[in-house]
């Protein structure tokens, strides 16, 4: 709603000139109001003047509609003309929020509302009942027997209005509405000072009522919409289709999960806490040699796992750097000539990284760290202890793992370990599951969207 | 069927129901009081101007199985419309038949009058005790008479202000008409265009 002065626009009260403009209702939220620049008044939308101060606001598209004065249509064998319409907008929304009341005469003698909302149509007639009580307390109506709050009711003030009607509306005139259901039915209480209308009404089809009073176009837009809508519709039931089969190829894969057994067996300790120093740090370099051990699957993929041990013992307030390698028996054999002795061993490690051809399958560094100190929170004491990766082997088969360590101090080897899991795809379907999700989402959303007409309908 | 002549232009004038209070002229419009001794002239008013209505002064044919006959009606301005009365024989009695943008009615008189509050201090949505029943006041309104034809059972001068209270009582519609000397309660039901055959109307 725009602000800006609007010389037309007369104070009720004093005859000075009203100006659109803000009144904040909320901590972020403004509402839009007029007011007078000579006595201050303010006109909200409590008020009927405010609806004529800021008719334009509402009224902007009144021209998308698929009823129009004049239209004539024929449903059931009784033919319908469009004769008036009101347009009504929520007294409690500040913002749009209008729906269209289109009168028709029947040529069955029947008055009929038909009354668009939210991209839905609803036909209403008047309906006498049996009993109505609108005096009956303070906090009820009594309807045919039924108590209806009127915490219920609800204000629409009117914004707009053309054609022939059964009284002569005024902009900003108040409605008294309660929409309520008995018996399945759909029933409205419109109550001004002057008239009560009670009507019973049904959720009617855009398509029979397009196909009765609409143009060709409108026809031609109406199916193209439907059509689209259709194939989004289709497409959100193959993308749920798509996610539970990943999702249930994700629980299987997570079934499959499988611990690889004895891979810290067959330990050789190639070197233990050896004094080095580069680039003026001094620490402390490790080296040890497990395995083999057995990698079953081909092509599987598996989540390895290295951490400190802190039963053994506690990084303490320092820090360890590690790499982790996989050989395969053939290939660390053929390296060693299978010899197993310590200085082979750890001649074949000096020289690994300058080897041609790699000899390891997999490689994964990283640090655990122990650190504390004091801010102006207060004391903290932070670690990371564990690092974890994965991987995939091409080939089955025996394995060797070689751990490679520095240490800021002195550590016992032993208290870091490392352990191989099996790992199904689960990652993998889960991320597929996701991705269909959000295709759901996207086709879902378009399925109730796309439309090709110049006003709104509902995927009814 | 008594046939007079018109006081004023001499034209032969029928009166086909006892119950009738005034005849219009059908050719110079003259609003003509049936009296005892014969006619006499209420007042000379423009003849009504051709709005379209299923019925004409006469036609007759069934409302909801039974037989009825179109004597004459009378035509009320409100709120810049107009909507007729049509004053019929039903079924062996009298009956208003409303015809009002496009929609139909047919009312019975209830009440010839009843004690009814000031109508300045009636609101829509109100309930009202009229002959024992309890009546919420749909509408309330003021039309002015504008003219008449044929036969009325109920008459009330052209220019005449009546204000109307439509009401909802017992799953039936009631009218309730007051003018400055009288009060007219009718209860009645709305009509479908399918409830109502006209003598001669093709199918």
């Amino acid at each position: 709603m725009g602000k800006g002065e609007n010389s037309k626009l007369k104070c009720t009260g004093c005859g000075g000139d009203v100006v659109k403009t803000y009144r904040t209702v909320d901590e972020d939220e403004e509402a839009p109001i007029g007011r007078c620049l000579s006595c201050g008044k303010e006109y909200d939308q409590y008020t009927g003047e405010f609806y004529r101060y800021f008719a334009d606001d509402f009224t902007q598209d009144v021209g998308n509609s698929m009823f129009k004065l004049g239209l004539k249509g024929i449903l059931g064998g009784v033919e319908y003309e469009i004769i008036g319409r009101i347009r009504m907008q929520e007294e409690d929304e500040y913002e749009k929020s209008t729906w269209d009341e289109w009168l028709a005469v029947s040529s069955d003698g029947v008055q009929h509302y038909f009354v668009e909302e939210d991209g839905e149509l609803n036909s209403y007639e008047e309906y006498v009942p049996e009993s109505i009580d609108l005096e009956s307390d303070t906090s009820s109506i009594i309807f045919e027997g039924k108590k209806i709050n009127r915490d219920t009711a609800y204000s629409g003030r009117i914004v707009f209005f053309e054609g022939e009607l059964t009284w002569k509306p005024e902009i900003g005139e108040a409605v008294t509405c309660y929409d309520f259901k008995k018996d399945g039915r759909n029933f409205t209480i419109e109550q001004t000072d002057d008239e009560v209308s009670v009507t019973m009404g049904v959720t009617v089809s855009y398509k029979d009522y397009i196909q009765a009073f609409g143009r060709e176009d409108v026809r031609k837009s109406y199916e193209n919409t439907m059509s689209k809508r259709r194939l989004y519709r289709t497409g959100s039931f193959i993308f749920t289709a798509g996610a539970m089969l990943s999702f249930i190829l994700a629980i299987y894969s997570y079934a499959s999960y499988e611990t690889v057994k004895n891979v810290m067996v067959g330990k050789s300790v190639i070197t233990s806490n050896e004094p080095v120093s580069e680039n003026s740090q001094s620490s402390y370099f490790s080296q040890v040699v497990y395995g083999p051990f057995e990698l079953s699957r081909k092509n599987g993929l598996y989540d390895v796992d290295i951490y400190i041990d802190e039963k053994v013992q506690r990084l303490n307030l320092s820090w360890q750097s590690f790499r982790f390698m996989l050989l395969k028996e053939d290939n660390f054999k053929k390296a060693t000539d299978s010899q197993t002795g310590i200085a082979v061993l750890k001649n074949l490690f000096s020289e690994i990284d300058a080897l041609k051809d790699p000899l390891e399958s997999y490689t994964m560094a990283g640090d655990f760290w122990d650190e504390k100190g004091v801010d102006s929170e207060g004391t903290w004491h932070e670690n990371d202890l564990r690092g974890s990766s994965s991987f995939v082997i091409d080939e089955p088969g025996k394995y060797y793992a070689y751990l490679e360590l520095y240490s800021e101090k002195k550590r016992e080897i032993d208290s870091v370990k490392y352990s191989l899991t099996a790992a199904g795809s689960v990652r993998y379907y889960l991320i597929a599951a996701v991705l269909m999700i959000v295709l759901i989402i996207v086709n879902i959303t378009k399925a109730r969207m796309y439309n090709e007409l110049p006003f709104d309908v509902a995927s009814k | 069927m008594p046939s007079l002549g018109c006081t004023s232009c001499g034209a032969p004038v029928a009166i086909v129901n006892r119950f009738s209070k005034v005849v219009v002229c059908g050719y110079c419009g003259t609003h003509l009081r049936i009296t005892d001794s014969g006619l006499d002239i209420s007042g000379k008013y423009p003849k009504l101007a051709e709005y379209p209505s299923i019925f004409s002064v006469g036609s007759s044919g069934t409302i909801l199985g039974k037989p009825f006959r179109a004597l004459g009606r009378m035509r009320y301005a409100c709120k810049g419309a107009h909507y007729d009365e049509w004053f019929l024989e039903y079924d062996g009695g009298t009956a208003w038949f409303a015809e009002d943008d496009g929609t139909y009615a047919i009312y019975f008189e209830m009440l010839e009058a009843a004690d009814l509050p000031d109508p300045e201090k009636i609101k829509a949505g109100q309930n009202m005790i009229v002959g024992g029943k309890k009546v919420m006041i749909k509408e309330k309104g003021i039309a002015e008479i504008e003219s008449g034809e044929g036969e009325l059972y109920y008459y009330q001068e052209p220019g005449t202000r009546v204000t109307f209270l439509d009401g909802i009582s017992e799953g039936k519609k009631v009218s309730i008409e007051m003018t400055d000397d009288e009060v007219e309660i009718f209860t009645g039901r709305p009509l479908l265009r399918r409830d109502i055959e006209i003598a001669g109307e093709g199918p």
